[in-house]
């Protein structure tokens, strides 16, 4: 640790910038700064870019008033929360909670070869067809007639304008990517810098980094939702919240249809009984190429009008 | 055969009454359920005034609720039935919640909870007198004019007969009701378990409410508890925490024969939450009470009309 490494050095840092910028425009290139300096700066930055992302994202949003429809089918909720990814393990749910599937170390497997007349909904029964052999996580996520099925969620809440098309989701993940890369780009040049000029104390600012940009690719997932589709799911999540944790008890009582609708607001994980499955199954957090919109082919249908789906035959 | 044909129209046409609406009382426990039967359920019940200082984002979730369903906000502290002035607090938050949800409507009791310094802490049936008409009259005129519109007005149940009181129940509500211009949520629970704790029959009593002004009806249940002192009876208690009783049906499908309007019937239940399935089974009973008394509605219209 150099000599001048000292808690109080760091606190005086936003005082140590004012003055570092008092000084004039030759005096701002911030590769030059030092590290109370630096790391004052790398935040403000990075928080500024995480707001300018969402600055360009609700700007370019269809600014017509968007009434708010009505989420009653829990695959369309769970394809709001989560993509492909979520509306396919949520049929996993569905199909586990009635015995239709087994487990067989990290993969799944249609319990016999007619299950899929019982299935119910397009999705469940393309589940069903897909895991006559058995199948891991990855394996079911790459199934190219499983992410069909899910086209009809897709369409539908694009319909509602709960989540953005393709096109600017592209651009919207460009954003992300930009400025994630910048702040990785930037993080990076410096402790090279630092490393050059024989300072070792980079750990504050590899953490830093490693925060900000996490927190802007983080919220890939939210650029998927429009503000009407966000809202959506907030409130749902509000509605249903103190049934958070039932969703175990309900399946217990055959109440598939209900802890199908705390599944898709809630992670499926959550549930207890299921999470050690689903670990298992998708054993680490994908960066969600399920949540790019995979492709849009094909009329996967809903799942069902409003009463809900009903856990599909439960 | 000209004659009985046309009554058999006339019949079929008041039979089902296609406004009559039936609903839930939204409860948190049941919120699952009630999502994933949405299609047996018409109108939903809300509690206000667990919302009156709820963060933004609760009360933004009764706007999005409000989508699913229409909602009504049903009040529980505002004390309208009283000679002294009622809260005008509550009367800013209903406001409040009133135009941020926007509800289909919104509801009270003509019941006091505070009086002289004191929070009851729940609902009590007012002394039933002339001045305690001039009071709520005078409360539900502040009401209206802090919320932008009247609220519907419920009669409350009580154990104990208001001392005092120089009117009957029915009177005393009829009055209120008439000068004030609004309608009546009529507790088809309440008004049994008065009548029978009271010795009167409930259909002879339902008559003499203003049935010509109830638009809303609210369906509950209770338990009988033994009166103090050991005298042997028993009173019935509105508890909502049972199954309404089948007699609370029959007065549904009276009040359904003997007057006009469109009823939004609300199930209400507190605790002790049956399945959803039993509550479905309920509101399905609700909609069959209705049926039978729109039906003998239509059978006992004039002569006259049928021709």
């Amino acid at each position: 640790m150099p000599t001048n490494f000292t808690l109080e050095n760091y606190l005086n840092g936003p005082s140590k910038l004012v003055e570092r910028l008092q000084e004039g425009p030759q005096n701002w290139n911030p590769l030059d700064f030092t590290g109370p300096e630096f790391l004052v700066f790398y935040f403000l930055l990075g928080m500024a870019l995480y707001g300018m992302v969402f600055l360009v994202m609700y700007l370019r949003e269809d600014r017509e008033r968007t009434s708010l429809g009505k989420l009653t089918d829990p695959y369309e909720i769970a394809y709001l929360r989560g993509g492909e990814k979520e509306t396919i393990k949520l049929g996993l749910f569905s199909l586990l909670g009635r015995e239709l599937l087994e487990t067989e170390g990290d993969s799944l497997k249609a319990k016999d070869q007619d299950s899929a007349i019982v299935g119910g909904c397009p999705l469940e029964n393309t589940l069903l067809e897909s895991l006559r052999e058995k199948k891991n996580g990855k394996e079911i996520l790459a199934d190219k007639s499983v992410i069909a099925a899910c086209a009809g969620y897709k369409s539908s809440l694009e319909r509602q304008k709960l989540i953005v098309p393709e096109s600017i989701y592209q651009q919207r993940s460009f954003a992300v990517e930009v400025a994630a890369g910048l702040m990785a780009g930037l993080a990076f040049a410096k402790i090279v810098i630092a490393f050059q000029k024989g300072h070792t104390n980079i750990l504050f600012l590899v953490i830093l980094a490693a925060i900000v940009v996490s927190l802007i690719r983080n919220i890939k997932m939210r650029l998927f939702r429009t503000p009407t589709g966000e809202r959506m799911l907030s409130d749902l999540k509000t509605l249903f919240k103190r049934l958070k944790d039932q969703a175990y008890v309900l399946i217990t009582q055959d109440r598939t249809g209900e802890a199908m609708l705390l599944a898709a607001v809630f992670k499926i994980e959550a549930v207890p009984g299921y999470s050690a499955i689903f670990d298992k199954v998708f054993p680490a957090p994908k960066k969600s190429s399920g949540g790019s919109c995979g492709s849009s082919g094909g009329d996967g249908g809903g799942c069902g009008g409003g009463g809900g789906c009903g856990g599909c035959g439960s | 055969m000209g004659v009985a044909v046309a009554a058999a129209a006339v019949a079929a046409a008041v039979a089902v009454e296609p406004m009559d609406r039936v609903g839930l009382g939204w409860r948190p426990a049941l919120a699952t359920g009630i999502f994933a039967h949405l299609d047996e359920i018409d109108v939903l019940e809300v509690l206000a005034d667990g919302f009156f200082r709820g963060p933004n984002r609760q009360i933004r979730s009764l706007e999005t609720l409000a989508r699913y369903r229409p909602v009504y906000l049903h009040g529980v502290s505002m004390g309208l039935a009283t000679s002294q002035r009622a809260s005008r607090d509550q009367m800013d938050r209903m406001a409040r919640l009133v135009e941020k949800v926007k509800p289909e409507g919104w509801s009270e009791h003509l019941a006091f909870v505070r009086g002289g310094g004191y929070e009851i802490g729940h609902m009590a049936a007012p002394p039933r007198t002339e001045r305690n008409i001039a009071g709520a009259l005078r409360n539900i005129s502040a009401a209206r004019q802090a919320v932008g519109a009247l609220p519907v007005l419920e009669n409350v149940a009580t154990l104990v007969m208001p001392p005092a009181s120089s009117l009957a129940e029915p009177e005393w509500a009829s009055e209120i009701i008439r000068q004030s211009g609004a309608t009546m949520l009529l507790d088809l629970h309440n008004l049994y378990a008065n009548a029978l704790n009271f010795g009167e029959d409930p259909e002879t009593w339902l008559a003499l409410f203003p049935l010509e002004r109830v638009s809303m009806v609210h369906l509950s249940g209770g338990c009988w508890i033994g009166e103090p002192g050991n005298t042997g009876k028993q009173r019935l208690l509105d508890d909502h925490l049972h199954d309404p009783p089948d007699a609370v049906y029959g007065l549904l499908a009276r009040l359904a024969e003997w007057t006009p309007n469109p009823l939004t019937v609300l199930i209400e239940r507190d605790g002790n939450f049956p399945s959803i399935e039993q509550l479905l089974a309920q509101i399905r009973e609700v909609r069959r009470a209705l049926r039978l008394g729109r039906e003998a509605r239509g059978r006992n219209l004039p002569k006259g009309q049928a021709a």
